[in-house]
């Protein structure tokens, strides 16, 4: 088997798969063999593969391809023509030192602090705010946002979109409810909450439960209670 | 002598900072104190017409400041009462004549000689606004019982807190134009509902009244004309300003009042 079918080098990004004109599939076949030869160095890596600009690349070949990196515990990082088109990128190339079980590190933030009128509190992770937010102040959080206090300006959580998001409150009277993309307003004949709330994204928008029933039972939507009253 | 500054302020206009400072200053220096009202609404003055000294002024603070007289030329003397002066805002000028800097050197100096500068806030939260709150020890918040002025104030609370130059303890807020009987009905906010928000202690409830409208317009500040409940809310607010512990009074009204006061029982 003529050894100038491939040449393979490392470089920063990972392993380089230099595929010179010829025959692909004894290439593959080279590599493959390569691969066996020396596990212990390969395995764990990531490949760009580079291709001749006139190379024929089939569904085929690339899948016994990917069969012989599989094989050797090799993931696919690149795949590229001589020159700098590019055929495929792997989406997000792994962190390798991530163990899997590892839930990412989540920020929590206390504020000790009262909101007035015109006054924005926005932080990364959940937040805590030991302090009420007057008509008029905003707060934001990519998380969660619990107030231990009154709740009357403006609260948006999972500012970046994550749904899972909750609003809590001892006294929820937000003019203005946001949890990722939904959006929620006070009505304008209001009641008085009667004890700490959770407001969270359920089916039809954001609704409203109290702490004790928070997951038990049909929430009550944000708009409707505040429009009728307490139901339960 | 070092005396204390207190700015009159609000964010919003027309809930009576100009009254409450003219009725306030009267009561100081009813009490025997040397009051000096400083109008810093420049462009839009009318605490001299309030206190019915407008016909006499010569000078104003943009001369001051521009260092054309001095600060006690300026002063005019209230002839009714003992030690009450007023420096006058200038009325062709506007807010920008003068700087926060040029402010608090005017306030310093007028303190080293008097027991108390009251500064008559323009409405807003601009550069008058901040002019007006640069050398102020304390502030007194002016609020009617109107959910628009309530938020109002609770912004020039937060800006004040922001600005960090007077301590929160030295914040307080004065409750304008209040109606027991739309309260008691629930029609208009009480005093606690605004305490609630505000969360800064109250110097003073005055109940609303048209005897203000009318002595406003006599340039008669009521707190001059004796005894009534208004004059002696007036009295009261400035007491606590001197560090005095004075009662709320709960007027009685309504039919109950009304039993009590056949009996004697109540004013």
């Amino acid at each position: 088997m003529p050894d100038n079918l491939l040449r393979i080098k490392g470089s920063k990004h990972g392993i380089v798969v230099q595929f010179e004109e010829g025959d692909l599939e004894q290439a593959i076949g080279l590599l493959e063999e390569k691969l066996k030869e020396n596990p212990g160095f390969f395995a764990g890596s990531q490949a760009i593969l580079v291709f001749p600009e006139e190379a024929q690349l089939s569904m085929d070949i690339l899948a016994g391809l990917y069969k012989v990196l599989e094989a050797g515990r090799v993931s696919l990082r690149e795949i590229r023509r001589n020159g700098s088109v590019r055929i495929y990128e792997a989406s997000e190339p792994e962190t390798p030192k991530k163990t899997p079980d590892e839930e990412p590190q989540r920020q929590l933030q206390w504020v000790y602090r009262r909101l007035r009128s015109g006054d924005k509190l926005s932080v990364d992770g959940d937040l805590v705010l030991i302090g009420d937010v007057n008509p008029g102040a905003e707060i934001s959080a990519t998380g969660n946002i619990l107030v231990w206090g009154c709740l009357q300006g403006v609260a948006h959580a999972g500012i970046h979109g994550d749904e899972n998001a909750r609003i809590m409150a001892l006294k929820l009277k937000a003019t203005q409810l946001r949890i990722a993309g939904f959006i929620s307003r006070a009505p304008d004949q209001t009641l008085d909450p009667i004890g700490p709330e959770v407001a969270r994204v359920g089916s039809g928008g954001i609704v409203i439960e109290t702490w004790e029933r928070a997951g038990k039972g049909e929430p009550l939507p944000f708009w409707r209670r505040l429009l009728h009253g307490r139901e339960d | 002598m070092s005396g204390k500054a207190v700015v009159i302020t609000s964010g919003k206009g027309g809930v009576g900072k100009t009254t409450t400072t003219a009725n306030l200053g009267v009561a100081l220096a009813l009490e025997g104190k040397s009051v000096v009202l400083l109008d810093a609404d420049i462009g839009l003055r009318n605490l001299d017409v309030v206190l019915g000294l407008e016909n006499r002024i010569v000078y104003d603070i943009v001369n001051v400041i521009d260092g054309m007289v001095d600060f006690r030329k300026a002063l005019i003397k209230d002839k009714r009462v003992e030690g009450l002066y007023l420096l006058p805002a200038a009325q062709t000028r506007d807010k920008d004549a003068v700087s926060p800097e040029q402010m608090r050197k005017l306030i310093e100096d007028i303190k080293a000689e008097f027991d108390y500068v009251l500064i008559d806030c323009p409405a807003g939260i601009e550069q008058g606004f901040l002019n007006a709150i640069v050398g102020a020890d304390e502030a007194v918040v002016v609020v009617t019982p109107e959910v628009s002025s309530v938020r109002d104030a609770d912004r020039v609370v937060g800006l004040l807190d922001k600005k960090g130059e007077i301590p929160m303890e030295n914040i307080s807020m004065l409750v304008n134009r209040i109606r027991m009987d739309m309260v008691r009905k629930k029609e208009m906010l009480d005093v606690s509902d605004i305490e609630e928000l505000l969360r800064i202690k109250v110097l003073g409830v005055i109940p609303d009244d048209e005897s203000v409208i009318v002595s406003t317009n006599k340039g008669e500040p009521v707190v001059l004309n004796g005894k009534n409940h208004l004059a002696q809310a007036y009295r009261d607010a400035a007491g606590r300003i001197l560090g005095r512990e004075i009662p709320f009074e709960e007027k009685h009204q309504g039919f109950v009042g009304t039993v009590l006061r056949f009996f004697g029982l109540a004013e």
